[in-house]
């Protein structure tokens, strides 16, 4: 009985890191990688809304969502990030 | 008990609706054929496109597309967008002002993306600053300050017979959302607008039935 629930512990535990570290690698909103998210940022993420990948000015790094076209739902999360 | 939790639903409810941004496209088509249910093949279909909000909450950012059309039945000629909406300030004469960049404007392309298809992205905007406004006083491509001209135009032309629908902003996977303060996305209302192309064997069918229509008629009166 003990072993079952240290074991569910364990799993939620992991399910609960693995989570955290997943939408902290979707939070990074640090574009120009100065360190901190500021206009600076949301400037350079304007430059590059609209583009899908392999575009010209396309930023991998805007594309919050995976989606391989910068959108305003990227934006979205930029936003919920910050 | 029952009061209780309708109140809880009814405040529920309001708090659901306060947060929902209402932002909605309004789509008017013409067609140098004249009738949408009728269009020939080298007739051109033009889309005038309008966008509205409720105003509040704010708009943080938003994206929009014409989606869903048939491309082996329309192809995409050209396209033209203003370069800002939903403005709080507008002043016949002088301007408008505090509204959202269109990072799309102000020509209009087409893009393809899996799942999707062909799409022509209208409007494109992310601000640091959330806008109140309503859209209603917003200039359109003729610039004239509460004219009510269209504020994005997309021309199609007729390639090949069929039946075709065109959605503006109704695809959220496509990035068409609304984004209200601290990134929470919004759905858009979207418009759609459905063009023929019918074989002209069955238009000429169509006519010759009318024709004959007409003619048993005057025969019958003819007869009475």
């Amino acid at each position: 009985m003990i072993l079952r629930l240290t074991a569910k512990a364990l799993i939620m535990a992991s399910l609960v890191l693995f989570a955290s570290t997943a939408m902290a690698g979707d939070c990074n909103t640090d574009l120009n990688g100065d360190g901190v998210t500021n206009e600076a940022d949301v400037e350079i993420f304007q430059s590059t809304l609209g583009k899908a990948e392999g575009d010209e000015g396309y930023l991998a790094a805007a594309d919050l969502d995976g989606s391989r076209t910068v959108t305003a739902a990227d934006y979205g999360i930029f936003l919920s990030c910050n | 008990m029952k009061i209780r939790s309708m109140l809880i639903a009814s405040a529920l409810l309001f708090s659901a609706s306060a947060a929902t941004a209402g932002v909605s496209f309004d789509v008017t088509a013409t067609t140098t054929g004249g009738n949408l249910n009728e269009v020939a093949v080298g007739d051109t279909v033009t889309l005038d496109i309008r966008i509205i909000s409720t105003g509040t909450p704010a708009v943080f950012g938003l994206g929009a597309a014409v989606q869903g059309y048939n491309s082996g039945v329309v192809t995409f000629q050209s396209g033209t967008a203003v370069t800002g909406y939903l403005f709080e300030t507008c002043i016949p004469s002088v301007g408008c002002f505090n509204g959202l960049d269109n990072l799309s404007a102000p020509t209009l392309s087409q893009a393809n993306q899996g799942g999707v298809g062909d799409f022509v992205q209208i409007a494109n905007s992310a601000s640091l600053t959330g806008r109140t406004g309503t859209g209603a006083q917003d200039p359109g491509l003729n610039a004239v300050i509460g004219g009510g001209d269209a504020q994005f135009r997309v021309i199609f032309q007729a390639a090949a017979n069929g039946t075709t629908t065109f959605d503006v902003g109704g695809n959220p996977a496509l990035g068409n959302v609304a984004i209200l303060a601290g990134g929470a996305s919004d759905p858009i209302t979207n418009d759609t607008v459905t063009i023929s192309v019918p074989e002209p064997a069955s238009v000429m069918l169509g006519g010759m039935a009318l024709g004959m229509t007409v003619a048993l008629v005057a025969a019958r009166r003819r007869i009475a």
